[in-house]
């Protein structure tokens, strides 16, 4: 199938390679995540399930495995570094561990993180997978640390957000956590002694922040929000702040869910209540610091499109899940 | 510094650690609507300039409406958010209250005993504030109580010396098994009442039996005063006005207990809880000068009061929260193994609040301690009685006994003390407020002689009939919010 | 029964859906307190669009200015038209400039998907709003 909507488009397009549907009609998939191997894909949805979805041996991809574990939705799915271990955020305030047999798909439900009052919105495990952070309506991030036997022990509570935090990444590198919140702020947290502690607060988002990613190196950040605007962000080391340093306003028409910046190419992907995927380019030279639309594919998905994740191992895919219940796999390339 | 407590509460948020229980969202209390009259929707209510409500029927009758106020029994009974009374506009025990019934204290026929009970911690707190000693204090405070017409000054210590023995009983008792199935192991400290709520509120049915039973300090000395101290001077209960000065807000929930309410004399065990820091509010509002006051000469009790018959000193235990585990350790050392324990050796865990102590016997651990301040650490300890009784259906966790506290470095940095404005500032106070806290002679709790005295006297022995009856109480679960009106989504 | 003319919907439609909605509290309809209004709501809805979705906008009143069920009430209104519309719609929902002591919260909460979906996966708030948009059988 080929894109005939979108060839005007700096040369570029969206392939879609595949689409896979979940069985009830319009079950919303909140979030996906590409296992390591970039082979695997993770969804989650309002059913209350975790989703596993491979390729079968004619190349189609399909559905391996549902993991039952929620009374609610599940919001987001994170892989661990080593790709052994699956965590999912869930509505029904707890967070659950899965593990992966080494060699096949089967899972083995081996922790339920509890402590959160309200909905857990985001879990995200640390560039070493032993320290995993949660966050919550309930206004207050948990980080965690993985034990030797699979059980997990909470380090610290933060509580510096005054709203609903809607989510939480780690550094690619560095043991710092980022989280984005309904109070229209992302907030950074190191461990001082034993405490952690908020380093940074950065302001200019004008709603709530829905989705946080760093570049390859960690200098960058990218935020997205319910104010419509994609916020760039880069580490002034000598001032030691965090500083906005160029957005993109309105080239969706309603809130934007999902960013993801690739660290294969460098290239960022959205997805919005616009129903359509957007993807931005880095300048090159004196223009380091700017970001343009390389792309907007309307109509990418029937509905909302909840979550856009680039494969970390394949360059150019993506994927990408929404109200509709699809999940939708994408190439982007550059016309001759 | 601010009048308002719910500005006090978060400025102690924003300098120290992040790991207080905090209300985890709006309190949906005050939101209700006040009452409705005529329900035909035909009104209208609109806002005065002065803030208050009117309802305007279609008639164009005006009709004030009640603002919604929100007492601390709401507060305990409402799932809505984990504590802490701070969040909510609490005006049943603030200094205003406090000054109105002193003032209003001056008939004769009426007139009531005032009694004020401080707590270790906030004399500790008032030393470093002052830059006096803690004995100082105390002379400077009962000179400033005299001119309130306060009739009796008492400390907290004494009662907590009761606190620690019932405590200590309580878990040898566990240990043998004698208290049957309802009360097991790991025994979980009680006197916190951040703790305790957060508890009822969140974990009823599982963690609820694990929490000794005993009274705080606080509420043992409110037993005493209304129930022993009154027969004394031959007064009625209810006829006493009985104040606390604690380091910590949560206490003024902890009174405000239907538990520690008596129906039949129609009197609170504890009428009024005041923070130390209010103190320093009540200073202001009675324009004084602390420093500059006299220091009484008057000799204390020491029924009463822990201290010294000099006068000079005063007695106490180890430990800035009270001291639970090393002494309920030490005492179950020698009353179960018949070992002597000379210095308690801590472990430290991941953070300076968590620390373990074990005892060995011919190379097996017998005794397996632990002390838990801050939310983090709570945490751990309920998710292991979790899932270690749910799952693994084994003991309940590796630990004996566990000292709970709510606050990060427990109640000598309780969220009532008096704080510096940031983080270097106020570590380097509670430092002082600790060093002051340790002026002290260490007493074993079995060797005060006043505390012997009202257990031969009055409760037959420790962890007696009596004794269980006086001294204890018990905890309840609160049920989930499930009117759809009131929550917030 | 609602004619849609042509598959096109417009404001008529979607006040005709949401006007018998229930108060949360009163024993009375949102039509009948005069929280929601036919002008107060714009649909854009495009028949050469083959998504088949439309676009709605809606403003409403809370009967006082702190009443505390309006998130309720707005949770009532998007439900009953993702219900009962008979196509797809994106829906925006608001307070009435000026008409609610903390209209800005409100506006952000009610339109926050994630909250909504949650509040509705709480059964007690999920079986409040199903008995408020219930419609009465003549």
């Amino acid at each position: 199938m080929t894109d005939t909507n979108n060839n005007s488009n700096n040369g570029y397009s969206l392939k879609l390679i595949s689409s896979m549907k979940k069985e009830a009609p319009f079950d919303k998939i909140w979030n996906l995540a590409w296992h390591p191997s970039g082979d695997i894909l993770a969804t989650c949805a309002n059913d209350k399930l975790i989703q596993i979805w491979t390729k079968d041996d004619k190349d189609n991809w399909v559905l391996a495995k549902s993991l039952e574990a929620h009374e609610k939705t599940v919001r987001r799915v994170a892989w661990s570094p080593c790709g052994r271990f699956l965590a999912g955020a869930s509505f029904d305030a707890s967070t659950s561990i899965w593990e992966k047999t080494k060699d096949q798909l089967d899972f083995n439900h081996v922790s339920s993180l509890e402590g959160h009052t309200y909905e857990v919105k985001s879990v995200a495990w640390d560039s070493s997978g032993t320290l995993l952070a949660t966050c919550s309506r309930d206004k207050s991030i948990w980080v965690w640390q993985m034990e030797e036997d699979n059980d997990f022990e909470c380090l610290s509570i933060n509580s510096g957000h005054g709203q609903d935090i809607k989510c939480v990444l780690w550094h690619p590198q560095e043991e710092l956590l980022a989280s984005s919140s309904y109070d229209d702020t992302i907030k950074f947290w190191k461990d001082i002694d034993g405490d952690w502690l908020c380093m940074y607060t950065l302001t200019g988002h004008e709603s709530s922040i829905w989705d946080i990613s760093f570049n390859k190196d960690g200098s960058k950040l990218v935020s997205c929000g319910e104010d419509k605007q994609v916020f760039f962000w880069k580490y002034d080391k000598e001032n030691d702040k965090w500083i906005n340093i160029f957005k993109i306003k309105e080239e969706n028409s309603r809130p934007i869910y999902s960013i993801d910046w690739s660290h294969l190419t460098n290239k960022i992907c959205s997805g919005s209540a616009d129903d359509s995927i957007v993807i931005y380019e880095e300048g090159t030279g004196d223009n380091k610091d700017q970001y343009k639309v390389l792309l907007k594919k309307e109509g990418a998905h029937d509905s909302d499109v909840n979550c856009t994740k680039w494969n970390p191992k394949h360059e150019n895919i993506l994927a990408s899940c929404g109200d509709d219940g699809t999940i939708k796999i994408w190439e982007l390339i550059k016309n001759n | 510094m601010s009048n308002k407590s719910e500005d006090r509460f978060s400025s102690v948020l924003k300098l120290t650690e992040f790991d207080y229980i905090v209300p985890s969202q709006i309190c949906i209390k005050p939101v209700e609507t006040p009452e409705k009259s005529n329900d035909n929707g035909n009104s209208k209510i609109e806002i005065e300039s002065n803030g208050r409500y009117v309802e305007i029927s279609e008639d164009g009758t005006k009709k004030q409406l009640e603002k919604a106020t929100i007492t601390l029994n709401d507060c305990l009974a409402c799932s809505g958010c984990i504590t802490s009374a701070e969040s909510v506009l609490i005006t049943a025990q603030s200094i205003q209250e406090f000054l109105s019934n002193i003032n209003s204290n001056t008939t004769d026929s009426d007139k009531k005993t005032i009694v004020v009970t401080l707590s270790p911690q906030s004399r500790a707190s008032l030393a470093a504030y002052y830059k006096i000693s803690t004995l100082q204090v105390i002379k400077k405070l009962k000179t400033f109580f005299k001119s309130l017409n306060i009739d009796y000054l008492f400390d907290s210590s004494f009662s907590r010396d009761f606190s620690l023995l019932e405590s200590a009983a309580e878990f040898v008792a566990r240990y043998k098994k004698q208290l049957g199935e309802d009360q097991p192991l790991p025994m979980l400290s009680s006197a916190c009442p951040g703790w305790i709520c957060y508890a009822e509120k969140t974990h009823g049915d599982y963690i609820l039996p694990y929490i000794s039973t005993t009274k705080s300090p606080q509420q043992i000395m409110g037993t005493l005063v209304k129930y022993y101290f009154s027969k004394k001077i031959n007064i009625e209960p209810s006829n006493i006005y009985h104040v606390t000065i604690m380091p910590c807000y949560d206490k003024k929930l902890e009174a405000s207990r239907n538990d520690f309410y008596n129906d039949i004399f129609k009197t609170k065990d504890v009428d009024c809880v005041l923070s130390t820091s209010e103190i320093l509010d009540l200073f202001k509002e009675k324009n004084t000068d602390f420093i500059q006051l006299e220091e009484s000469t008057e000799a204390i009790t020491s029924e009463y009061f822990n201290i010294n018959q000099e006068q000079q000193e005063f007695y106490g235990v180890k430990g800035s929260s009270g001291g639970y585990l090393e002494f309920v350790f030490r005492y179950a050392a020698k009353e179960l193994f018949n070992v002597d324990v000379n210095e308690i050796e801590y472990k430290v865990g991941r953070n300076q609040d968590f620390k373990e102590v074990s005892l060995e016997v011919n190379g097996e651990k017998v005794l397996n301690f632990a002390l838990a301040y801050g939310f983090r650490n709570i945490q751990n300890i309920v998710r292991k009685i979790k899932t270690n009784t749910t799952i693994k259906k084994e003991s309940a966790l590796p630990y004996h006994f566990v000292e709970i506290m709510a606050c990060p470095s427990g109640c000598i940095n309780g969220g009532g003390q008096i704080k510096q404005e940031g983080i270097k500032e106020n570590k380097a106070f509670l430092l002082e407020t600790e060093e002051n806290y340790n002026q002290q002679i260490i007493r074993n709790p079995q060797d005060n002689p006043q505390v012997q005295e009202i257990y031969k006297n009055w409760l037959n022995g420790c962890f007696s009939h009596d004794a269980i009856t006086k001294l204890h109480t018990q905890y309840h679960r609160i049920e989930k919010t499930t009117n759809a009106l009131n929550i917030k989504w | 029964m609602i004619n849609y003319n042509n598959n096109i919907i417009d404001s008529i439609d979607v006040f005709d859906i949401i006007r018998h909605i229930k108060d949360p509290e009163y024993p009375n309809t949102l039509e009948q307190l005069k929280v929601v209004n036919e002008d107060w709501i714009t649909v854009e809805d495009n028949i050469n669009d083959k998504k088949d979705c439309c676009y709605i906008k809606i403003y409403f009143t809370p009967t006082v200015p702190h009443c505390h069920l309006a998130p309720t009430i707005a949770l009532c209104i998007r439900e009953k038209i993702n219900q009962y519309l008979p196509k797809r719609s994106k829906i925006e929902i608001y307070i009435t400039p000026g008409s609610h002591q903390t209209e800005e919260e409100i506006n952000k909460q009610i339109n926050d998907k994630e909250r909504i979906i949650a509040a509705l996966e709480n059964p007690e708030i999920y079986d409040l709003v199903q008995k408020c948009i219930k419609e009465d059988e003549y």
